[in-house]
Protein backbone atom coordinates (compact mmCIF):
# COMPACT_ATOMS: atom_id res chain seq x y z
CA UNK A 1 0.00 0.00 0.00
CA UNK A 2 1.47 3.34 -1.08
CA UNK A 3 0.83 6.28 1.23
CA UNK A 4 3.41 8.69 -0.08
CA UNK A 5 4.06 9.63 -3.69
CA UNK A 6 6.51 12.15 -5.10
CA UNK A 7 7.20 13.74 -8.42
CA UNK A 8 10.26 15.55 -9.68
CA UNK A 9 10.00 18.14 -12.40
CA UNK A 10 10.95 21.64 -13.49
CA UNK A 11 9.16 24.92 -13.94
CA UNK A 12 9.88 28.20 -15.69
CA UNK A 13 9.36 31.64 -14.27
CA UNK A 14 10.05 34.74 -16.32
CA UNK A 15 8.28 37.72 -17.87
CA UNK A 16 6.69 35.55 -20.56
CA UNK A 17 6.06 32.18 -18.92
CA UNK A 18 4.68 31.22 -15.55
CA UNK A 19 4.13 27.76 -14.15
CA UNK A 20 1.19 26.06 -12.51
CA UNK A 21 1.22 22.76 -10.64
CA UNK A 22 -1.98 20.75 -10.91
CA UNK A 23 -2.55 17.69 -8.75
CA UNK A 24 -5.15 15.02 -8.19
CA UNK A 25 -5.11 13.11 -4.90
CA UNK A 26 -6.75 9.79 -5.60
CA UNK A 27 -7.15 6.44 -3.89
CA UNK A 28 -8.81 3.69 -5.89
CA UNK A 29 -9.95 1.90 -2.73
CA UNK A 30 -11.35 4.96 -0.90
CA UNK A 31 -14.34 7.02 -2.06
CA UNK A 32 -14.51 9.48 0.85
CA UNK A 33 -12.93 12.90 0.31
CA UNK A 34 -10.28 12.53 3.01
CA UNK A 35 -7.66 15.23 3.16
CA UNK A 36 -4.28 14.72 1.51
CA UNK A 37 -1.06 16.32 2.71
CA UNK A 38 0.80 18.04 -0.11
CA UNK A 39 4.12 19.86 -0.19
CA UNK A 40 5.91 21.76 -2.93
CA UNK A 41 9.68 22.28 -2.88
CA UNK A 42 11.40 24.73 -5.20
CA UNK A 43 15.14 24.81 -5.85
CA UNK A 44 17.61 26.08 -8.38
CA UNK A 45 20.85 27.87 -8.92
CA UNK A 46 20.87 31.07 -6.86
CA UNK A 47 17.65 29.97 -5.14
CA UNK A 48 17.85 28.30 -1.78
CA UNK A 49 15.69 25.20 -1.47
CA UNK A 50 12.35 26.10 0.06
CA UNK A 51 9.29 24.00 0.90
CA UNK A 52 5.67 25.11 1.15
CA UNK A 53 2.94 22.91 2.61
CA UNK A 54 -0.44 23.07 0.92
CA UNK A 55 -3.71 22.80 2.75
CA UNK A 56 -7.12 21.79 1.54
CA UNK A 57 -6.29 18.98 -0.90
CA UNK A 58 -8.86 16.20 -0.85
CA UNK A 59 -9.14 12.76 -2.43
CA UNK A 60 -11.03 12.77 -5.71
CA UNK A 61 -10.83 16.54 -6.13
CA UNK A 62 -8.29 17.98 -8.59
CA UNK A 63 -6.63 21.20 -7.55
CA UNK A 64 -3.66 23.37 -8.41
CA UNK A 65 -1.71 26.50 -7.69
CA UNK A 66 0.55 28.94 -9.42
CA UNK A 67 4.14 28.37 -8.41
CA UNK A 68 4.70 32.11 -7.99
CA UNK A 69 1.83 32.25 -5.47
CA UNK A 70 3.57 29.62 -3.37
CA UNK A 71 6.98 31.27 -3.77
CA UNK A 72 6.53 35.07 -3.92
CA UNK A 73 10.26 35.50 -4.60
CA UNK A 74 9.45 34.55 -8.18
CA UNK A 75 7.32 37.68 -8.48
CA UNK A 76 10.22 39.79 -7.32
CA UNK A 77 12.43 39.29 -10.31
CA UNK A 78 13.98 35.89 -9.70
CA UNK A 79 13.59 34.15 -13.05
CA UNK A 80 14.74 31.15 -15.03
CA UNK A 81 14.41 27.39 -14.74
CA UNK A 82 13.73 25.87 -11.33
CA UNK A 83 13.46 22.36 -10.00
CA UNK A 84 10.20 21.32 -8.36
CA UNK A 85 9.46 18.42 -6.06
CA UNK A 86 5.83 17.70 -5.33
CA UNK A 87 4.92 15.22 -2.63
CA UNK A 88 1.57 13.88 -1.53
CA UNK A 89 0.84 11.70 1.48
CA UNK A 90 -2.05 10.50 3.58
CA UNK A 91 -2.54 9.45 7.17
CA UNK A 92 -5.54 7.30 6.27
CA UNK A 93 -4.28 3.79 7.02
CA UNK A 94 -6.30 2.06 4.28
CA UNK A 95 -5.82 4.58 1.50
CA UNK A 96 -3.49 3.60 -1.32
CA UNK A 97 -2.67 6.82 -3.19
CA UNK A 98 -0.65 5.24 -5.98
CA UNK A 99 -3.24 6.35 -8.53
CA UNK A 100 -2.75 10.03 -7.66
CA UNK A 101 -1.31 12.20 -10.39
CA UNK A 102 0.34 15.51 -11.05
CA UNK A 103 0.64 17.82 -14.06
CA UNK A 104 2.75 20.90 -14.71
CA UNK A 105 1.52 23.71 -16.95
CA UNK A 106 3.89 26.21 -18.54
CA UNK A 107 1.59 29.08 -19.38
CA UNK A 108 2.50 31.95 -21.65
CA UNK A 109 0.37 34.47 -23.47
CA UNK A 110 -1.54 32.65 -26.18
CA UNK A 111 -0.31 29.19 -25.31
CA UNK A 112 -0.09 26.58 -22.57
CA UNK A 113 2.11 23.52 -22.52
CA UNK A 114 1.29 20.75 -20.05
CA UNK A 115 3.25 17.67 -19.13
CA UNK A 116 3.48 14.95 -16.52
CA UNK A 117 6.50 15.04 -14.21
CA UNK A 118 8.69 12.08 -13.44
CA UNK A 119 7.24 10.04 -10.61
CA UNK A 120 9.83 9.17 -7.99
CA UNK A 121 10.87 5.56 -7.63
CA UNK A 122 8.30 3.34 -5.97
CA UNK A 123 8.99 0.30 -3.80
CA UNK A 124 10.17 -2.72 -5.78
CA UNK A 125 7.33 -4.72 -7.26
CA UNK A 126 4.96 -1.76 -7.36
CA UNK A 127 3.46 -0.98 -10.72
CA UNK A 128 3.91 2.72 -11.45
CA UNK A 129 0.66 4.62 -11.83
CA UNK A 130 1.96 6.26 -14.97
CA UNK A 131 4.89 4.40 -16.38
CA UNK A 132 7.16 6.82 -18.16
CA UNK A 133 7.16 5.28 -21.55
CA UNK A 134 10.44 6.74 -22.76
CA UNK A 135 12.31 5.76 -19.70
CA UNK A 136 15.24 3.38 -19.59
CA UNK A 137 16.37 1.98 -22.88
CA UNK A 138 13.52 3.34 -25.00
CA UNK A 139 14.60 6.15 -27.30
CA UNK A 140 13.20 9.65 -27.60
CA UNK A 141 13.18 11.81 -30.70
CA UNK A 142 14.94 15.08 -31.45
CA UNK A 143 13.40 17.26 -34.15
CA UNK A 144 14.40 20.42 -35.92
CA UNK A 145 12.20 21.82 -38.64
CA UNK A 146 10.40 25.02 -39.57
CA UNK A 147 8.17 24.75 -36.49
CA UNK A 148 10.10 23.27 -33.63
CA UNK A 149 13.48 22.68 -32.14
CA UNK A 150 14.47 20.33 -29.35
CA UNK A 151 16.18 20.86 -26.03
CA UNK A 152 16.96 18.71 -23.03
CA UNK A 153 16.05 19.85 -19.53
CA UNK A 154 18.05 18.19 -16.76
CA UNK A 155 16.94 18.41 -13.13
CA UNK A 156 19.32 17.44 -10.35
CA UNK A 157 17.60 17.48 -6.96
CA UNK A 158 20.44 15.77 -5.13
CA UNK A 159 23.20 17.31 -3.06
CA UNK A 160 25.88 16.00 -5.43
CA UNK A 161 26.90 16.77 -8.97
CA UNK A 162 25.28 14.73 -11.75
CA UNK A 163 26.71 14.10 -15.20
CA UNK A 164 24.09 12.52 -17.47
CA UNK A 165 25.23 10.35 -20.35
CA UNK A 166 23.09 11.03 -23.39
CA UNK A 167 23.63 9.57 -26.84
CA UNK A 168 22.31 11.00 -30.08
CA UNK A 169 22.11 9.43 -33.53
CA UNK A 170 21.39 11.77 -36.37
CA UNK A 171 19.99 10.73 -39.71
CA UNK A 172 22.81 10.71 -42.21
CA UNK A 173 22.80 9.81 -45.84
CA UNK A 174 24.31 6.34 -46.14
CA UNK A 175 25.89 4.39 -43.30
CA UNK A 176 24.29 3.57 -39.98
CA UNK A 177 24.15 7.09 -38.68
CA UNK A 178 26.67 8.39 -36.27
CA UNK A 179 26.06 7.83 -32.55
CA UNK A 180 27.58 10.53 -30.39
CA UNK A 181 27.86 10.94 -26.67
CA UNK A 182 26.72 14.46 -25.90
CA UNK A 183 29.23 16.59 -24.08
CA UNK A 184 27.27 17.88 -21.09
CA UNK A 185 29.05 19.51 -18.17
CA UNK A 186 28.24 17.95 -14.78
CA UNK A 187 25.26 19.57 -13.16
CA UNK A 188 25.82 21.02 -9.69
CA UNK A 189 23.68 20.11 -6.66
CA UNK A 190 20.06 21.33 -6.71
CA UNK A 191 20.35 22.69 -10.23
CA UNK A 192 18.37 22.73 -13.45
CA UNK A 193 19.69 23.41 -16.94
CA UNK A 194 18.33 23.47 -20.47
CA UNK A 195 20.65 22.07 -23.14
CA UNK A 196 19.78 23.18 -26.66
CA UNK A 197 20.00 20.21 -29.01
CA UNK A 198 19.23 22.28 -32.10
CA UNK A 199 22.85 22.22 -33.23
CA UNK A 200 22.79 18.43 -33.25
CA UNK A 201 20.30 18.57 -36.07
CA UNK A 202 21.69 21.55 -37.96
CA UNK A 203 22.03 21.53 -41.76
CA UNK A 204 25.18 19.65 -42.64
CA UNK A 205 25.02 17.56 -39.48
CA UNK A 206 21.80 15.74 -40.22
CA UNK A 207 20.19 14.78 -43.51
CA UNK A 208 16.69 16.23 -43.83
CA UNK A 209 13.56 14.39 -44.90
CA UNK A 210 10.98 16.20 -46.93
CA UNK A 211 7.46 16.28 -45.48
CA UNK A 212 4.35 18.23 -46.44
CA UNK A 213 5.29 20.97 -43.94
CA UNK A 214 8.88 21.24 -45.19
CA UNK A 215 12.23 19.73 -44.40
CA UNK A 216 12.61 17.95 -41.07
CA UNK A 217 15.82 16.81 -39.42
CA UNK A 218 15.50 14.13 -36.75
CA UNK A 219 17.59 11.99 -34.49
CA UNK A 220 17.17 9.32 -31.86
CA UNK A 221 18.14 10.25 -28.29
CA UNK A 222 19.02 7.69 -25.63
CA UNK A 223 20.01 7.66 -22.00
CA UNK A 224 23.12 5.56 -21.66
CA UNK A 225 22.32 4.84 -18.04
CA UNK A 226 19.35 5.47 -15.81
CA UNK A 227 19.60 8.70 -13.85
CA UNK A 228 19.74 8.52 -10.05
CA UNK A 229 16.42 8.65 -8.22
CA UNK A 230 16.71 12.36 -7.51
CA UNK A 231 17.38 13.41 -11.07
CA UNK A 232 15.01 13.72 -14.02
CA UNK A 233 15.38 14.50 -17.69
CA UNK A 234 12.82 15.99 -20.05
CA UNK A 235 12.75 16.71 -23.75
CA UNK A 236 11.27 20.10 -24.54
CA UNK A 237 10.11 21.10 -28.00
CA UNK A 238 10.06 24.87 -28.52
CA UNK A 239 8.45 26.90 -31.27
CA UNK A 240 11.24 28.07 -33.57
CA UNK A 241 9.89 31.62 -33.93
CA UNK A 242 8.41 32.48 -30.52
CA UNK A 243 10.65 30.10 -28.48
CA UNK A 244 7.57 29.12 -26.47
CA UNK A 245 7.60 25.55 -25.10
CA UNK A 246 5.12 23.62 -27.26
CA UNK A 247 5.46 20.20 -25.67
CA UNK A 248 7.49 18.48 -23.00
CA UNK A 249 8.02 14.75 -22.59
CA UNK A 250 9.51 12.89 -19.67
CA UNK A 251 12.66 11.09 -20.81
CA UNK B 1 7.20 -12.42 -34.30
CA UNK B 2 5.18 -12.83 -31.09
CA UNK B 3 3.44 -10.12 -29.10
CA UNK B 4 6.27 -10.29 -26.54
CA UNK B 5 8.68 -9.21 -29.27
CA UNK B 6 6.66 -6.11 -30.11
CA UNK B 7 6.27 -2.61 -28.79
CA UNK B 8 2.62 -1.64 -29.13
CA UNK B 9 1.38 1.95 -28.84
CA UNK B 10 -2.21 3.17 -29.03
CA UNK B 11 -2.55 6.71 -30.38
CA UNK B 12 -5.40 9.09 -31.02
CA UNK B 13 -4.97 10.46 -34.54
CA UNK B 14 -6.75 13.18 -36.49
CA UNK B 15 -6.63 14.57 -40.00
CA UNK B 16 -9.45 17.14 -40.30
CA UNK B 17 -10.38 19.94 -39.68
CA UNK B 18 -8.04 21.10 -36.94
CA UNK B 19 -4.78 19.20 -36.91
CA UNK B 20 -2.86 16.67 -38.96
CA UNK B 21 -1.11 13.75 -37.30
CA UNK B 22 2.29 12.39 -38.23
CA UNK B 23 3.75 9.20 -36.78
CA UNK B 24 7.41 9.00 -35.72
CA UNK B 25 8.95 5.53 -35.31
CA UNK B 26 12.25 5.74 -33.41
CA UNK B 27 14.66 2.77 -33.52
CA UNK B 28 16.76 1.60 -30.56
CA UNK B 29 20.42 2.53 -30.16
CA UNK B 30 21.60 -0.98 -30.87
CA UNK B 31 20.69 -1.86 -34.41
CA UNK B 32 19.39 -5.30 -35.29
CA UNK B 33 18.46 -6.04 -38.88
CA UNK B 34 19.10 -3.44 -41.53
CA UNK B 35 15.41 -2.66 -41.69
CA UNK B 36 12.43 -3.17 -39.42
CA UNK B 37 8.73 -3.53 -40.03
CA UNK B 38 6.13 -1.41 -38.33
CA UNK B 39 2.46 -2.36 -38.56
CA UNK B 40 -0.13 0.40 -38.30
CA UNK B 41 -3.83 -0.39 -37.93
CA UNK B 42 -6.23 2.52 -38.15
CA UNK B 43 -9.67 2.11 -36.59
CA UNK B 44 -12.35 4.70 -37.26
CA UNK B 45 -14.30 6.36 -34.46
CA UNK B 46 -16.74 3.44 -34.35
CA UNK B 47 -13.95 0.88 -34.10
CA UNK B 48 -14.19 -0.43 -37.65
CA UNK B 49 -10.93 -1.14 -39.44
CA UNK B 50 -10.26 1.81 -41.72
CA UNK B 51 -6.82 0.73 -42.91
CA UNK B 52 -3.95 -1.60 -42.14
CA UNK B 53 -0.47 -0.97 -43.46
CA UNK B 54 2.93 -2.58 -43.04
CA UNK B 55 5.79 -0.13 -43.22
CA UNK B 56 9.46 -0.88 -43.52
CA UNK B 57 12.01 1.68 -42.37
CA UNK B 58 15.82 1.41 -42.41
CA UNK B 59 16.63 0.56 -38.80
CA UNK B 60 19.22 3.35 -38.59
CA UNK B 61 16.66 6.02 -39.38
CA UNK B 62 13.59 7.47 -37.76
CA UNK B 63 10.51 6.51 -39.73
CA UNK B 64 8.09 9.34 -40.44
CA UNK B 65 4.65 8.86 -41.93
CA UNK B 66 1.95 11.48 -42.36
CA UNK B 67 -1.18 9.63 -41.34
CA UNK B 68 -3.64 11.56 -43.48
CA UNK B 69 -2.59 9.36 -46.39
CA UNK B 70 -3.87 6.24 -44.60
CA UNK B 71 -6.86 7.76 -42.79
CA UNK B 72 -9.10 8.09 -45.83
CA UNK B 73 -11.42 5.39 -44.46
CA UNK B 74 -12.11 7.26 -41.22
CA UNK B 75 -15.43 9.02 -40.85
CA UNK B 76 -16.32 12.32 -39.26
CA UNK B 77 -17.39 12.08 -35.62
CA UNK B 78 -18.21 15.22 -33.62
CA UNK B 79 -17.20 17.15 -36.76
CA UNK B 80 -13.67 15.76 -36.62
CA UNK B 81 -12.05 13.10 -38.76
CA UNK B 82 -10.28 11.05 -36.15
CA UNK B 83 -9.48 7.51 -35.19
CA UNK B 84 -7.44 5.08 -33.15
CA UNK B 85 -4.03 4.00 -34.43
CA UNK B 86 -2.44 0.82 -33.11
CA UNK B 87 1.27 0.88 -33.94
CA UNK B 88 3.47 -2.19 -33.54
CA UNK B 89 7.24 -2.29 -34.00
CA UNK B 90 9.98 -4.58 -32.69
CA UNK B 91 10.85 -4.29 -29.00
CA UNK B 92 13.03 -1.28 -28.21
CA UNK B 93 11.29 1.06 -30.64
CA UNK B 94 9.36 4.16 -29.54
CA UNK B 95 6.35 5.76 -31.20
CA UNK B 96 5.37 9.41 -31.09
CA UNK B 97 2.75 11.50 -32.79
CA UNK B 98 3.23 15.03 -34.04
CA UNK B 99 0.07 17.10 -34.33
CA UNK B 100 0.39 20.19 -36.44
CA UNK B 101 -1.38 23.03 -38.19
CA UNK B 102 0.07 25.62 -40.53
CA UNK B 103 1.01 27.65 -37.48
CA UNK B 104 2.53 25.26 -35.03
CA UNK B 105 3.30 21.72 -34.00
CA UNK B 106 3.41 19.68 -30.82
CA UNK B 107 4.86 16.27 -30.14
CA UNK B 108 2.83 13.85 -28.04
CA UNK B 109 3.16 10.30 -26.84
CA UNK B 110 0.53 7.75 -26.04
CA UNK B 111 -2.57 9.03 -24.21
CA UNK B 112 -2.86 8.71 -20.43
CA UNK B 113 -4.17 5.36 -19.23
CA UNK B 114 -7.62 5.25 -17.75
CA UNK B 115 -8.67 2.08 -15.93
CA UNK B 116 -11.22 1.12 -13.30
CA UNK B 117 -8.48 1.57 -10.67
CA UNK B 118 -6.99 4.70 -12.07
CA UNK B 119 -8.89 7.89 -12.84
CA UNK B 120 -7.37 10.77 -14.72
CA UNK B 121 -7.69 14.54 -14.62
CA UNK B 122 -6.92 17.56 -16.76
CA UNK B 123 -6.86 21.29 -16.01
CA UNK B 124 -9.13 23.49 -18.11
CA UNK B 125 -8.89 27.27 -18.31
CA UNK B 126 -12.15 28.72 -19.62
CA UNK B 127 -11.10 31.71 -21.64
CA UNK B 128 -12.30 33.41 -24.81
CA UNK B 129 -9.25 32.41 -26.80
CA UNK B 130 -9.12 28.72 -25.87
CA UNK B 131 -11.00 25.59 -26.82
CA UNK B 132 -10.59 22.16 -25.26
CA UNK B 133 -11.13 18.70 -26.63
CA UNK B 134 -10.93 15.44 -24.75
CA UNK B 135 -9.93 12.59 -27.05
CA UNK B 136 -10.49 8.97 -26.05
CA UNK B 137 -9.32 5.71 -27.58
CA UNK B 138 -10.75 2.39 -26.43
CA UNK B 139 -7.89 -0.09 -26.43
CA UNK B 140 -10.18 -3.03 -25.66
CA UNK B 141 -12.60 -5.14 -27.70
CA UNK B 142 -15.48 -4.26 -25.35
CA UNK B 143 -17.63 -1.15 -25.19
CA UNK B 144 -16.31 1.25 -22.57
CA UNK B 145 -18.25 3.75 -20.49
CA UNK B 146 -16.56 6.87 -19.21
CA UNK B 147 -17.69 9.54 -16.78
CA UNK B 148 -16.35 13.09 -17.16
CA UNK B 149 -16.96 15.40 -14.22
CA UNK B 150 -16.13 19.07 -14.37
CA UNK B 151 -14.99 20.77 -11.18
CA UNK B 152 -15.45 24.51 -11.54
CA UNK B 153 -16.25 26.77 -8.63
CA UNK B 154 -18.74 25.06 -6.36
CA UNK B 155 -20.38 23.05 -9.09
CA UNK B 156 -19.45 19.69 -10.55
CA UNK B 157 -21.64 18.70 -13.50
CA UNK B 158 -20.88 15.46 -15.27
CA UNK B 159 -21.40 13.82 -18.62
CA UNK B 160 -21.31 10.18 -19.65
CA UNK B 161 -19.68 8.83 -22.77
CA UNK B 162 -19.75 5.46 -24.52
CA UNK B 163 -16.75 4.43 -26.61
CA UNK B 164 -17.16 1.55 -29.06
CA UNK B 165 -14.65 -1.34 -28.98
CA UNK B 166 -11.35 -0.15 -30.54
CA UNK B 167 -13.08 3.12 -31.36
CA UNK B 168 -12.42 6.72 -30.45
CA UNK B 169 -14.48 9.65 -29.26
CA UNK B 170 -13.92 13.38 -28.92
CA UNK B 171 -15.68 15.70 -26.47
CA UNK B 172 -15.69 19.43 -27.01
CA UNK B 173 -15.54 20.57 -23.39
CA UNK B 174 -17.24 23.93 -23.95
CA UNK B 175 -20.14 22.21 -25.71
CA UNK B 176 -20.54 19.56 -23.02
CA UNK B 177 -20.45 22.15 -20.25
CA UNK B 178 -21.94 25.26 -21.92
CA UNK B 179 -22.60 27.09 -18.64
CA UNK B 180 -18.88 27.73 -18.33
CA UNK B 181 -18.03 28.47 -21.95
CA UNK B 182 -17.92 31.66 -23.92
CA UNK B 183 -17.21 33.90 -20.98
CA UNK B 184 -17.27 37.46 -22.30
CA UNK B 185 -16.19 39.01 -19.03
CA UNK B 186 -12.56 38.76 -20.01
CA UNK B 187 -11.89 36.72 -16.88
CA UNK B 188 -10.28 33.34 -16.88
CA UNK B 189 -12.04 30.55 -15.03
CA UNK B 190 -9.97 27.60 -13.82
CA UNK B 191 -11.60 24.20 -13.74
CA UNK B 192 -10.69 20.53 -13.84
CA UNK B 193 -12.15 17.55 -15.60
CA UNK B 194 -11.95 14.29 -13.70
CA UNK B 195 -12.36 11.22 -15.88
CA UNK B 196 -13.19 7.79 -14.53
CA UNK B 197 -14.48 4.46 -15.74
CA UNK B 198 -15.76 1.22 -14.32
CA UNK B 199 -15.21 -0.64 -17.58
CA UNK B 200 -12.55 -3.34 -17.75
CA UNK B 201 -9.37 -2.80 -19.69
CA UNK B 202 -7.56 0.33 -20.67
CA UNK B 203 -8.82 3.50 -22.28
CA UNK B 204 -6.48 6.20 -23.51
CA UNK B 205 -7.37 9.84 -22.84
CA UNK B 206 -5.73 13.04 -23.99
CA UNK B 207 -6.49 16.73 -23.56
CA UNK B 208 -6.05 18.89 -26.62
CA UNK B 209 -6.06 22.65 -26.29
CA UNK B 210 -6.59 25.02 -29.19
CA UNK B 211 -5.53 28.61 -28.97
CA UNK B 212 -7.32 30.76 -31.49
CA UNK B 213 -5.09 32.87 -33.72
CA UNK B 214 -5.84 35.37 -36.46
CA UNK B 215 -6.01 32.59 -39.02
CA UNK B 216 -8.37 29.61 -38.99
CA UNK B 217 -5.90 26.99 -37.82
CA UNK B 218 -4.86 28.04 -34.34
CA UNK B 219 -2.09 26.61 -32.24
CA UNK B 220 -2.56 23.28 -30.48
CA UNK B 221 -1.01 21.60 -27.50
CA UNK B 222 -1.79 18.23 -25.99
CA UNK B 223 -1.12 16.18 -22.91
CA UNK B 224 -1.87 12.56 -22.17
Amino acid sequence: MIQNVQWLTFCISNAVTRSIVHFFPSAANVAAPYSADCALTLFGRDFQRKTVRLEGARFGQPDGLRVEDAFPQLQEGTSGFFGLEFSMSTTQPRADILSSSCLVELSSRGHSCRFRPRQAALPEGTVAARPTKNYGPLPAVGIKDAFCTTSLVIVNASGEAYAPKIRVRRRLTGGDGEIELLAIDPLGPSAVIEVDLGEQFAPGDATPQEQSWGLVRTGGIWLQEEPPKDAALFLMYRDVVTRRPMSVMTF
Amino acid sequence: MTLEDLTTTHLWVCSYPYVDSTLFVVPPAVLGDSSARTAVAIYDADGNTANEVDLEFPSNQIGIIELESIMGGCKLEAGIKHGHAVVQSPVGYSHFCRIHTREGAALIGAPASLTADHSSFFPITFDEGRQYFLAFVNETRSTANVKCRLFCGKRSPETLLTIPPLGSRVIHVETEFPDYAGGDTGKQLQGYVRISTKSEGRIGVQLIERHATKSEGGVFSAVG
